[in-house]
C-alpha cells in the first residue's frame, strides 16, 4: 500500500480521513492497525476492497496486491479478488451475516469451484464449521444467524470466509464485540487458521491486549496518519513516538502501582485539521515546531518507523512491557 | 476490620423475569419459566470502598445494579441502606431516597436527554430533589462542572455538541449535584475510547476521595477494576461465585470461574502467547439453570458431587468468600 488517501465528500466539508497511508504486509503475516475510534483505521481496511461507500471514495495512492493495483482494476476484475483472494470478517457479525439465508446456505455460496454438487458442497461446509469449532456441525448449518450465539456467528461467519479460501485476511475489531472469555477463543481460532491455511492477516483493533496476543508488526495510526511502525515486540519494549507512549500509560496496570498518566483531551476535528502534528494539542513533549511542521515517517532502526520531531528525548521512555 | 461502617447491604436478593407464554402453554397449562436474572445473592458494601462487580455478559451484573436502586422491582430478599430497610419503601419515599443512590450508566450517549442543554440536564434533578435554594442552583451546577472538568462556557450546549468522554463527565456531573452517598456505576467506561478510560477513571477516583463516596464499579473489563478497587464480587449466571480483597483476589482465585476470566485477559506481553483458549464452551442460557453447580459444565475440576449438589457461598480465609466445593485456594478456616 503506498499513499493512500481517503476522503468523505460531505456538504460544505471535505473529511480526510486517510492521509497518505504507507505501508507493507508480508506474507504468512499478521500486521495490527491500531488506534483510537475515527482514526482511520476502518477505512484503510475498506479501501484495499474498495469498499468505501459514498460520499467516500478512495482519492489518491495505490493498494498493490501480489504485483497488481487493485484500485486500477475494473468492478468485475475487482469480484475476482473479493473474498476470493482477500476475505473479510467484521466486528459485529450479526451485520455482516444474511439474516434470511441459513448459515449453511451462505457457506455454500462462497465456493469457489460451480462443479461441486449440493451434497458435496454441504460436505465442505459441515467439515468448514468443524474446523471452526461450532459443535453440532449437521444440525446448526440448516439454522439461521439469529439462533446462533454472539461467539457462534463470529465463527459462523469465519467459515464463510474460509469456504473461498483467501490468501489474505482482513479482520475489523473481530473480538470487540464478545466476552473475554469468547475472545480468548476466536483470538486463538485465527492464530491457528492463520497457520493451517497460510494466510496474511491485517488486524484491525483498538486493544492492544489483542495486539500482543496476535500480531507480528503493528502500525499505530492518528487522525489518519501512521504515526508508529514496528515489529510487536519492539512497539511493546521501546516505544518511539509520543502517542503510542500515551496509549501504553493509559491500560491500567497491577493496583495502585502509581496514578496513570493518560492522555489529556480528545481526538482532533477531522475536518479541520491541523498543519502540523496532528497529535500536537494532546502531546506532552510539543515544542514550537510541532505546530508548524508535520514530522516525517523516520526510520529509527531496522523496521522501525516513527513519525515524531522528538524521536532522541524518547529515547528513554518505557513500553508497555516494562511498565 | 469490624469497625467498618456498612453502607449497602443485599439479603438473598432475587430478581426472576417471567417469560412470555405462549398460548400452546396456557391450553397445556404449562408452568410460567423465569429468566432468573439475579438469584438470591447476598452482599455487603463498606463506606468508602471501591467494589467492582464482574462477569460475562448475561451474568446478572447490571440487573443487580438496577435491582439496588429499584429500577427493577425485587422478586425477593432485602436492601438495606445503612439502617434502612430499602424494599419496604413506597414509591414517594423511595424517590426521595434516591438522591444518595446514583448511577451513572455505561452510554452517555443514550442517557441525556438530546432535547436538553448540559446545564437544563444537570439541574433538573437538583430542582426535583431541592438540593438548594433556587438562586442557588447556578453556582451549584457550575461548580459540577468545574469538578468534572467541563468548561463552563459551554453549560447552554447539547448533549450532541460533546463527544463521548465529555458526556461522561456530565452525566457523573448530574450524579453528584444530588451529593450521593453511594455511587452505581454500570460499565463507565466501556464505551470509550481507550486514552479517554483513563480519564474518566481517575476522575472517579478522585471524586471519591473527594466527596468521600461509595463506589460500586461494574465492569468486564478486568484491569480496570484491578485499578481502581478495594474489593471484588465475580458473578455468574445470576450467583455470586467469590467475594474478596482485589490484590488477594487477582493473586490467587480460590473459583475456577475466576481463574479462567482471569487467564482469558489478554496478556500484555508478546512474549507470553498462548496456542489454545483457556475454556471452550459458552455461558449457558439462564433459564433453565441447572440445580447443581451452575458452573460444573464448563468446569475443569467438575466431579460427580458437583454435578448432584450445588455449592454455597462459605468464607474460606479473611474477607474471601467463594461458592465451590474445591476451591483452588486451600481454606484457612
Amino acid at each position: 500500500m503506498d499513499n493512500l488517501e481517503t476522503n468523505f465528500y460531505c456538504k460544505n466539508e471535505t473529511v480526510k480521513v486517510v492521509r497518505k497511508v504507507s505501508f507493507d504486509v508480508h506474507e504468512k503475516e499478521t500486521f495490527g492497525l491500531i488506534g483510537e475510534s475515527g482514526c482511520g483505521k476502518s477505512a484503510t481496511l475498506l479501501s484495499i476492497l474498495r469498499l468505501i461507500k459514498d460520499p467516500g471514495r478512495v482519492a489518491g495512492g495505490s493498494v498493490v496486491y501480489k504485483g497488481i493495483n487493485l484500485l486500477e482494476l475494473s468492478e468485475k476484475e475487482m469480484n475476482k479478488y473479493r473474498g476470493s483472494e482477500i476475505g473479510m470478517i467484521f466486528q459485529e457479525p450479526m451485520t455482516a451475516l444474511n439474516p434470511v439465508l441459513t448459515i449453511g446456505e451462505q457457506i455454500c455460496d462462497a465456493f469457489k469451484d460451480e462443479k461441486l454438487t449440493k451434497s458435496e458442497k454441504e460436505e465442505k461446509a459441515i467439515n468448514l464449521l468443524k474446523i471452526v469449532g461450532i459443535p453440532s456441525e449437521k444440525q446448526r448449518l440448516s439454522e439461521y444467524p439469529h439462533q446462533f450465539s454472539g461467539g457462534m456467528r463470529q465463527r459462523a461467519m469465519i467459515a464463510s470466509v474460509l469456504a473461498s479460501e483467501p490468501k489474505m485476511l482482513l479482520a475489523d475489531e473481530p473480538t470487540t464485540a464478545l466476552d473475554v472469555t469468547i475472545q480468548d477463543q476466536i483470538i486463538k481460532l485465527i492464530n491457528n487458521l492463520k497457520k493451517k491455511f497460510n494466510m496474511s492477516v491485517i488486524l484491525v483493533t483498538h486493544d492492544l491486549g489483542v495486539v500482543a496476543e496476535m500480531c507480528d508488526r503493528v502500525a499505530v495510526m492518528y487522525a489518519g496518519k501512521i504515526m508508529e511502525i514496528a515489529d510487536v515486540l519492539t512497539l511493546f519494549g521501546e516505544p518511539r513516538h509520543p502517542y503510542t507512549i500515551g496509549l501504553s500509560q493509559s491500560i491500567p496496570r497491577k493496583i495502585r502501582s502509581g496514578k496513570l498518566h493518560p492522555i489529556e483531551g480528545s481526538l482532533p476535528d477531522l475536518a479541520n485539521m491541523p498543519e502540523g502534528c496532528p497529535f500536537e494539542p494532546r502531546c506532552r513533549y510539543k515544542e514550537k515546531i510541532c505546530k508548524e511542521e508535520l514530522p516525517e515517517l523516520i526510520e529509527i532502526k531496522k523496521g522501525h518507523f516513527s513519525r515524531c520531531h522528538f524521536i532522541e528525548k524518547l529515547k528513554n521512555e518505557k513500553g508497555i512491557i516494562e511498565l | 476490620m469490624q469497625n467498618k461502617e456498612i453502607i449497602l447491604k443485599v439479603e438473598n436478593l432475587t430478581k426472576y423475569f417471567p417469560l412470555k407464554k405462549t398460548i400452546f402453554d396456557v391450553l397445556t397449562k404449562k408452568p410460567t419459566r423465569y429468566v432468573k436474572a439475579v438469584d438470591n445473592v447476598s452482599l455487603e458494601i463498606f463506606k468508602g470502598e471501591n467494589t467492582g462487580l464482574v462477569g460475562e455478559s448475561g451474568c446478572g451484573k447490571s440487573t443487580l445494579a438496577k435491582t439496588i436502586i429499584r429500577l427493577h422491582e425485587p422478586t425477593g430478599g432485602k436492601i438495606y441502606f445503612g439502617e434502612e430497610n430499602f424494599t419496604s419503601l413506597d414509591q414517594k419515599n423511595l424517590r426521595k431516597r434516591r438522591s444518595d443512590i446514583q448511577m451513572i450508566f455505561q452510554d452517555p450517549y443514550s442517557s441525556l436527554n438530546p432535547k436538553m442543554s448540559v446545564k437544563e440536564a444537570i439541574e433538573e434533578a437538583a430542582k426535583y430533589h431541592k438540593v438548594c435554594k433556587k438562586d442557588e442552583i447556578e453556582l451549584k451546577v457550575n461548580e459540577m462542572l468545574d469538578m468534572v472538568g467541563i468548561p463552563r462556557y459551554l453549560s447552554s450546549r447539547f448533549p450532541r455538541e460533546f463527544s463521548g468522554g465529555q458526556r461522561q463527565r456530565i452525566g457523573i456531573a448530574r450524579a453528584l449535584i444530588l451529593n450521593p452517598k453511594f455511587i452505581l456505576a454500570d460499565e463507565p467506561v466501556a464505551s470509550l475510547d481507550v486514552s479517554v478510560q483513563m480519564q474518566i477513571i481517575n476522575l472517579l477516583d478522585d471524586l471519591k476521595n473527594k466527596l468521600n463516596l461509595t463506589i460500586l464499579f461494574i465492569s468486564h473489563d478486568l484491569r480496570v477494576v484491578e485499578y481502581i478497587t478495594n474489593k471484588v464480587v465475580v458473578m455468574y449466571l445470576g450467583k455470586i461465585v467469590e467475594i474478596g480483597n482485589t490484590k488477594e483476589l487477582f493473586e490467587s482465585p480460590a473459583h475456577p470461574y475466576t481463574n479462567i476470566l482471569l487467564n482469558a485477559t489478554p496478556v500484555l506481553d508478546p512474549r507470553k502467547r498462548a496456542t489454545n483458549a483457556v475454556i471452550e464452551g459458552e455461558t449457558p442460557s439462564p433459564i433453565d439453570i441447572p440445580a447443581e453447580c451452575r458452573f460444573n459444565p464448563r468446569c475443569p475440576f467438575a466431579d460427580d458431587f458437583c454435578r448432584k449438589v450445588e455449592p454455597e457461598l462459605k468464607l474460606i480465609s479473611k474477607e474471601r468468600y467463594v461458592a465451590c466445593h474445591k476451591p483452588l485456594l486451600k481454606s484457612e478456616i
